[in-house]
């Protein structure tokens, strides 16, 4: 398989230091026929990981031009688990920006304004986000005073040039282990305060969940509900490993799912789920 | 001893053939099969029509002048695009005959005189290429909202290569370029929604074809669709899913082109003028040759195809062929084939001056002519080309084959190129990608018999047994290993020739050392060689938003292509790079940054053309 250097032969296998090259990595190197897998009425759509690289870096270059995305920055995401909230969270996190999950059933005020970028899963949150922020995308739709996720990636599509793609790459290189990465709300006392983990700290979770269950070819991960800590963190080490196929299912139907899909890892259940 | 063995061999297998044909006469032939995909039964060899050949003849041609002036008052909103479809604008009758030697178009317009160019240096060539057309393949049904361009209509032929222009827009800035690419002030840029339609449209109607799809433009990677619309060609059927493209985006961002394998892309029709730097800077980039380099190496490493296509003008690059030649052959592990293009006037270069275009005028005798000289008779024009149509006779086989599979038939018809035979031209060679030994197929296998073979055996129509017993003795009667390369057996050959036809014959295998390489000369019209019995058989018709148009109408001839165009454009180019960003376009003879070049072989590190090696038509 390619470096992304050059074209060279690369024969190491150890992990990343951060998320952003465990990104990077598995796009290059992986033995999977879909990255992500989404219910989509009778049947499972998939995301091989071509199209989850194509978007991840169309986002990444939409939110540059326009969103002022940067190393260092905060994107915040309104919503539960799915494939949009891979693609925006991916697209911050290769970036060295911080990405905020938050649950779109959380009253604490969203504090839109501390984020470069904030992402909702429906035109209904648009009230809740207080203030006018930067950008603001949409998943289902347009919204007023944003855009459409799929506007957004067609702006991407027009900027993925060669050149731009390859700077999203070495931007990507260069995110240091320090930067923060993961962030949740940690308090919902109406003075809404974040924890982070780091880039090198989520790795290490990542590492520890390898370890814990060694990625194998064809291994289908489960999840469904809110986008936990530990849910995001088994996500990225599933879509990291470049083997595991990572399901991101409806909370509505989860028994429904697992009878039809019978994975082999459970990562998360909405009916289980506890907050971080 | 093996001389002996081969003779004895030889003679069993004419025996055979001879007393399968004495029954064969004796019995009437078996009705063809009728497949699922085909408009009817599978077409016997004398229920195919030809279009007219041989020469003095007449045939419907255009007005150089009259067509651009018609062309231009349509885009300016003075003429209604009826005209263009029913109003025979610019159509004047054209004789081709010889002339001192050469072959000849002639034609005169009532208003601008009389128009002369050259179709050939060697009649005799054409001659024989021409003898070797086997017949037009199937009248197409049902294509009537596809075929709808007046006379410029594709009426035969269930095509080859369905090309579709992704975008205009062009990450390089070449003189000349057939569509004027980011030049003509505006965008054109189909959604993906408006390319899975054509991509289904092209697929429901009989013949049902096995095409290959090629994405061009433009440069076809820059479009933000590219990926999905690999993917949706290949999950709808198609063949075989190629992009017309100059390279650089695989040269500069290497990832993109595994994403493209993975999505379902599998043939680089691949710009590339020549083997070196020099030989390359008529586009502008000073190290374009190391650029392509690189990009080879990235697309084999992809494990995508790649066949290099270089258009030869006369007296600019016409002493690059040999050297392009060698290169293919040293790097066959890499490349499938070559296709040469003998210049064709359009875009910015209709309006050359008549000197200029005589001077610059290349046809596909010229470069049979060529390679003999440079190959020192190895490639012989007269043995060892066929035109492109010949190869419908393989597919009329493979189709037949099939048909005989019962209930597990096929539900395409096989790649069918049926193209005139003034269309295009192609050498055969097996090509040994260890030792490099190599030859034109035809040096070893009498191509002209085994064809006829096809013919009989196609026509009598038996079952599967005999038709394979037939097929296995003309193979052995038509083969002479006396005349192949080291190494090359008739069960290599056979392997090699049942992966060509898609594993009609046998299981299909890998190629290991020994490839076929295909080494084409494809001639598309200008306005000054323009040939309406040639535009109605196309087999490589451009897809667009007004249906199916034949290659040569679109690009060239009544110039559909600015018509279609201007009727979709999505932006002005300034607007757009306002709303959308710039992309970077690489011109003004500067290099590129391109790390981790790796040199590929050349026959000679710094091939030098030879002076005065062109060879002319005086």
């Amino acid at each position: 398989m390619l470096d992304a250097d050059g074209g060279q032969l690369r024969s190491d296998t150890d992990a990343p230091a951060t998320l952003a090259s465990l990104f990077l990595g598995a796009m290059r190197r992986h033995d999977r026929k879909a990255a992500l897998l989404q219910r989509d009425g009778a049947r499972w759509r998939e995301t091989p990981d071509w199209r989850l690289e194509r978007q991840v870096i169309r986002l990444a270059l939409f939110l540059k031009e326009r969103g002022a995305l940067s190393p260092g920055g905060r994107v915040l995401i309104v919503s539960r688990l799915r494939p949009e909230l891979v693609v925006a969270e991916l697209a911050a996190l290769a970036q060295g920006a911080a990405a905020i999950v938050v649950d779109p059933d959380e009253t604490v005020p969203y504090p839109a304004s501390q984020a470069g970028a904030v992402f909702v899963a429906d035109p209904a949150l648009r009230g809740r986000i207080g203030e006018d922020p930067h950008t603001l995308v949409c998943f289902d739709g347009a919204i007023e005073g944003g855009t459409a996720f799929t506007a957004a990636l067609d702006l991407g599509g027009t900027l993925d040039t060669p050149e731009r793609a390859q700077s999203f790459r070495s931007a990507a290189r260069a995110v240091a282990p320090e930067a923060k990465a993961l962030g949740w709300l940690a308090a919902s006392d109406r003075a809404a305060r974040f924890d982070f983990i780091t880039q090198g700290e989520a790795m290490a979770a990542v590492r520890a969940e390898w370890s814990a269950a060694p990625p194998r070819k064809d291994v289908v991960a489960y999840l469904a509900g809110a986008a936990t800590l530990m849910a995001r963190l088994g996500l990225l080490a599933g879509i990291g490993d470049g083997r595991t196929s990572c399901a991101l299912g409806d909370p509505a139907r989860e028994a429904a799912d697992i009878a039809e899909l019978n994975p082999h890892r459970i990562l998360a259940l909405f009916s289980k789920q506890q907050r971080p | 001893m093996l001389e002996v063995l081969d003779a004895v061999v030889k003679q069993l297998a004419n025996l055979g053939w001879g007393g399968l044909q004495a029954v064969n006469t004796r019995l009437p032939e078996t009705a063809s099969p009728s497949p699922e995909w085909a408009p009817g039964p599978l077409l016997k060899s004398h229920e195919r029509t030809r279009p007219p050949l041989g020469w003095p003849r007449e045939t419907d041609s255009l007005c150089p002048r009259c067509v651009v002036e018609t062309r231009q008052s349509i885009l300016r909103g003075e003429r209604d695009l009826a005209d263009l479809v029913d109003g025979h604008v610019g159509e004047i009758k054209a004789r081709i005959s010889e002339d001192e030697g050469r072959l000849v178009i002639r034609k005169t317009c009532p208003q601008h005189g009389i128009f002369e160019d050259l179709l050939s240096i060697d009649p005799e060539f054409s001659r024989v290429i021409e003898s070797r057309y086997p017949g037009r393949d199937f009248r197409a049904i049902g294509d009537e909202l596809i075929h709808r361009h007046g006379t410029s209509t594709i009426k035969y032929g269930r095509g080859a290569v369905l090309t579709i222009d992704l975008t205009n827009r062009c990450n390089m800035m070449c003189n000349p370029c057939f569509m004027d690419a980011n030049q003509v002030g505006y965008v054109h840029e189909l959604t993906l929604d408006e390319i899975k339609q054509i991509l289904d449209d092209s697929i429901s109607f009989k013949p049902r074809r096995q095409m290959s799809v090629q994405f061009s433009g433009g440069e076809p990677t820059m479009s933000p669709h590219f990926l999905e619309a690999c993917r949706y060609a290949k999950e709808v059927g198609y063949y075989s899913v190629q992009a017309a493209t100059n390279g650089l985006r695989f040269a500069l961002e290497p990832e993109f082109a595994f994403a493209a394998k993975e999505a379902g892309f599998d043939m680089a029709y691949f710009q590339f003028d020549g083997v070196s730097n020099d030989a390359n800077k008529h586009r502008h980039i000073s190290n374009l040759f190391d650029v392509k380099q690189k990009a080879i190496d990235v697309m084999h490493s992809a494990g995508i195809d790649i066949t290099p296509v270089t258009t030869i003008v006369n007296g600019v690059n016409d002493s690059q062929v040999g050297p392009l030649l060698d290169f293919l052959l040293a790097n066959s592990d890499k490349m499938g084939g070559i296709s040469f293009q003998p210049v064709s006037f359009t875009g910015r270069d209709e309006d050359i001056t008549d000197e200029d275009r005589r001077q610059r005028r290349y046809t596909i005798s010229h470069m049979a002519h060529e390679m003999q000289r440079y190959y020192d008779g190895k490639i012989d024009p007269y043995r060892d080309w066929y035109p492109l149509g010949a190869m419908g006779g393989f597919t009329a086989l493979a189709d037949h084959l099939r048909a005989l599979n019962g209930p597990d038939q096929a539900s395409f018809g096989g790649i069918c190129c049926s193209c005139h035979p003034n269309c295009g031209s192609s050498v055969l060679i097996v090509s040994n990608r260890k030792t490099k030994s190599w030859s034109p197929i035809t040096q070893f296998f009498d191509m002209e018999r085994f064809m006829k073979d096809i013919v009989v055996i196609c026509d009598t129509a038996r079952g599967k047994k005999m038709t394979l017993t037939q097929v296995a003795l003309s193979f052995l009667r038509n083969f002479d290993s006396r005349k192949a390369p080291p190494g090359m057996t008739l069960f290599e050959f056979l392997k090699l020739f049942n992966g060509k036809m898609g594993g009609s014959l046998m299981t299909k295998e890998k190629e290991q050392d020994w490839t076929v390489l295909w080494v084409g000369g494809m001639w598309f019209q200008d306005l000054w060689t323009y040939d309406f019995r040639r535009t109605e058989m196309c087999v490589i018709p451009y897809a667009t938003q007004e249906g199916e148009i034949s290659f040569c109408a679109y690009n060239t001839g009544v110039g559909w292509r600015q018509i279609v165009e201007n009727m979709h454009m999505v932006a002005r180019t300034k607007d757009w790079f306002e709303t959308r960003g710039r992309h970077k376009i690489y011109a003004g003879d500067r290099p590129m940054e391109v790390p981790g070049v790796r040199k590929l072989r050349v026959l000679g590190d710094t091939p030098q053309p030879i002076p005065g090696a062109h060879i002319t038509a005086s």
